[in-house]
């Protein structure tokens, strides 16, 4: 049985796990956790194995040494370790950002044990429809075209611009999608959880167009080799075969060419066939892309000259700076750092007297006040009452 | 002569309720309970939400300063309270574990809005818990404010902890006839 997977086991083979997890979670040794309870260390290995039953007053005492919610440690499944497991074998690769990794990783996991857990309560699955790996004879720029069509055409996105990207993949293809602070030069995480499907996490500081392009990114890491954990850098070092791949697919993805190239010349038709760099910004703008992105896909498509972007740099041309004068709005921030079914998924079940508000708040990583201001904003509707003030969905009521 | 009644205890939810409303002094002073909450619920507590010229802000709740002034105390569980404590924190969280295993194990009456954890008080054969609202009508009450200065009171509430009366709460209709925009004029 995978180590993930969250089917009820032993509450001690899962409460032994999650003081394990705690503690290294903690920084603390086995010797120093157990000076602190007051215990040889022979004694908390055997509660960590599960060989000896922590009496109610260790366990309470772990919970304040570790620094972590009672109520936590004593979930019922197994806590989805793998996350870190098969992450670390990558960041051995490169020792540099190991350690500010590793807190990064260590928080994806905290996430997908609470999506598990609001999964375990609520009975459910988590949405989508999860499609077999692909098996591609080999990973070059004509596949990720060909894989991207597909895609688009499986999903039914036609060859426009896709303006919902994270709802579509979160909700369509099965992706849990976080927002987290990440190191600044990673973009993304991307690893597979058995219980929960594909997770990624998309760096919080980056601008929202690069947020799009990592998603597309980590989206063709899940069809094409999900198998081990990865994690996308910002280099111009080189980089393995699979990321330039990726990154086709995200070109491809994000700016289909029969779409993009038809945009371009009716946009091109309409400014005396000219090119201009207000024309890029407008595209860019429409496809949500940055305009270095868009630039190198025209380029690409042999639609303006090689080295168009380079040009527009070296002149120090203010892409956003042009936006704003052309009266194009900047990309709504996607700032939800949880994905929208589990949020959903928690305010149902504090609306249905399942969770308690605390637990509630906890989950949105929030406090009290701050979790019922997420429900009053998850369940306002688009719908206004006759007095004109906003309509707010009873979810109580309407499952009721 | 006041009779002295029986401590309350506050879960986490309540406790910032009452906090959000101001006089908190005044308040426990008024339904005639020393206030309690365990250390587990006030460490859950979190932070009220200050809106001025549109911006709002996040602002402290600094309990201590409450229980300098004897609006509560702190309580931290007994030896013989851990496991039930334990017990309970597998079903609910810390906070409300913590305070249903002090209310069962020292007899004494609970305030929570919370429909987990007075579902849990029920099955648990504790008496109906007390709730935020009925907690304020009694002060209101007690204190013969008029309907202006309950509005503004239950304004403080509703904009600094975001709270809204549950369904089914015994003083739903209080709470409404009370709002600002109320035309209610009764006090």
């Amino acid at each position: 049985m995978p180590d993930d997977i969250q089917d009820p086991v032993g509450q001690s083979t899962s409460l032994a796990s999650r003081l394990r997890a705690a503690r290294e979670a903690s920084g603390l040794t086995q010797a120093q956790a157990a000076a602190e309870l007051g215990v040889s260390r022979p004694l908390l290995i055997a509660v960590e194995k599960g060989t000896r039953e922590a009496s109610p007053h260790e366990l309470a005492r772990l919970a304040e040494i570790y620094r972590t919610s009672l109520s936590e440690l004593l979930r019922p499944a197994l806590p989805p370790v793998a996350i870190g497991a098969r992450f670390r074998a990558v960041m051995t690769a490169d020792q540099r950002d190991t350690d500010d990794l590793s807190s990064a990783v260590d928080e994806l996991q905290r996430r997908a044990d609470d999506y598990l857990d609001l999964l375990r309560i609520s009975g459910t699955e988590p949405p989508g429809r999860p499609e077999p790996v692909r098996s591609l004879p080999a990973l070059d720029a004509r596949r990720a075209e060909d894989l991207a069509t597909e895609e688009r055409n499986r999903l039914g996105l036609g060859d426009g611009p896709v303006r919902q990207l994270r709802e579509v993949l979160e909700i369509e293809v099965g992706l849990r999608v976080f927002l987290l602070p990440l190191p600044s030069r990673i973009a993304g995480l991307f690893v597979i959880a058995d219980a929960l499907g594909g997770c990624v996490a998309v760096n919080s500081r980056h601008p929202e167009e690069r947020q799009r392009w990592t998603l597309a990114h980590e989206y063709a890491h899940y069809i094409a080799n999900r198998d081990r954990a990865e994690v996308t850098r910002l280099s111009h070092l080189r980089q393995p075969e699979s990321e330039y791949f990726a990154d086709a697919f995200a070109a491809n993805f994000l700016m289909p060419r029969s779409g993009l190239s038809r945009r371009f010349h009716e946009l091109k038709r309409t400014s005396s066939d000219r090119v201009t760099p207000s024309m890029l910004v407008q595209l860019a703008h429409t496809y949500g892309v940055s305009l270095q992105a868009l630039s190198g896909r025209l380029e690409d498509l042999g639609l303006i000259p090689a080295g168009t972007w380079e040009r527009l740099r070296e002149r120090n041309f203010q892409s956003r700076l042009a936006a704003r004068m052309l009266g194009l709005e900047q990309p709504a921030q996607a700032s939800d750092a949880l994905p929208l079914h589990y949020r959903l998924l928690a305010a149902q079940l504090y609306a249905d007297g399942d969770i308690t508000e605390t637990q509630f708040a906890h989950y949105l990583h929030t406090d009290i006040v701050g979790a019922r201001r997420a429900y009053a904003e998850l369940t306002e509707t688009a719908d206004v009452a006759s007095d004109g003030s906003p309509q707010i969905l009873d979810l109580a009521e309407a499952v009721g | 002569m006041n009779v002295p009644h029986p401590p309350l205890l506050l879960d986490a939810c309540v406790t910032i309720n009452l906090v959000a409303a101001g006089p908190i002094h005044q308040i426990a002073r008024s339904v005639g309970h020393s206030c309690l909450i365990t250390r587990q619920a006030a460490n859950e507590v979190g932070h009220l939400r200050d809106t001025t010229d549109g911006e709002t802000r996040v602002a402290p709740v600094r309990l201590t300063d409450h229980v300098q002034t004897g609006a509560f105390e702190i309580v931290d569980l007994t030896p013989d309270e851990i496991p039930l404590f334990v017990e309970l924190a597998s079903l609910v969280d810390d906070g409300e574990a913590s305070t249903i295993a002090v209310a069962i194990k020292r007899g004494i009456p609970l305030a929570t809005d919370d429909r987990k954890a007075r579902r849990l008080c029920a099955e648990r054969g504790l008496d109906l818990p007390t709730g935020t609202v009925t907690l304020i009508r009694h002060y209101c009450e007690a204190q013969a404010l008029d309907h202006t200065h309950i509005s503004h009171l239950l304004q403080r509430i509703s904009s600094r902890a975001s709270f809204q009366a549950p369904r089914g709460d015994p003083d739903l209709k209080w709470w409404n006839d009370h709002q600002p925009d109320s035309t209610n004029r009764d006090s």
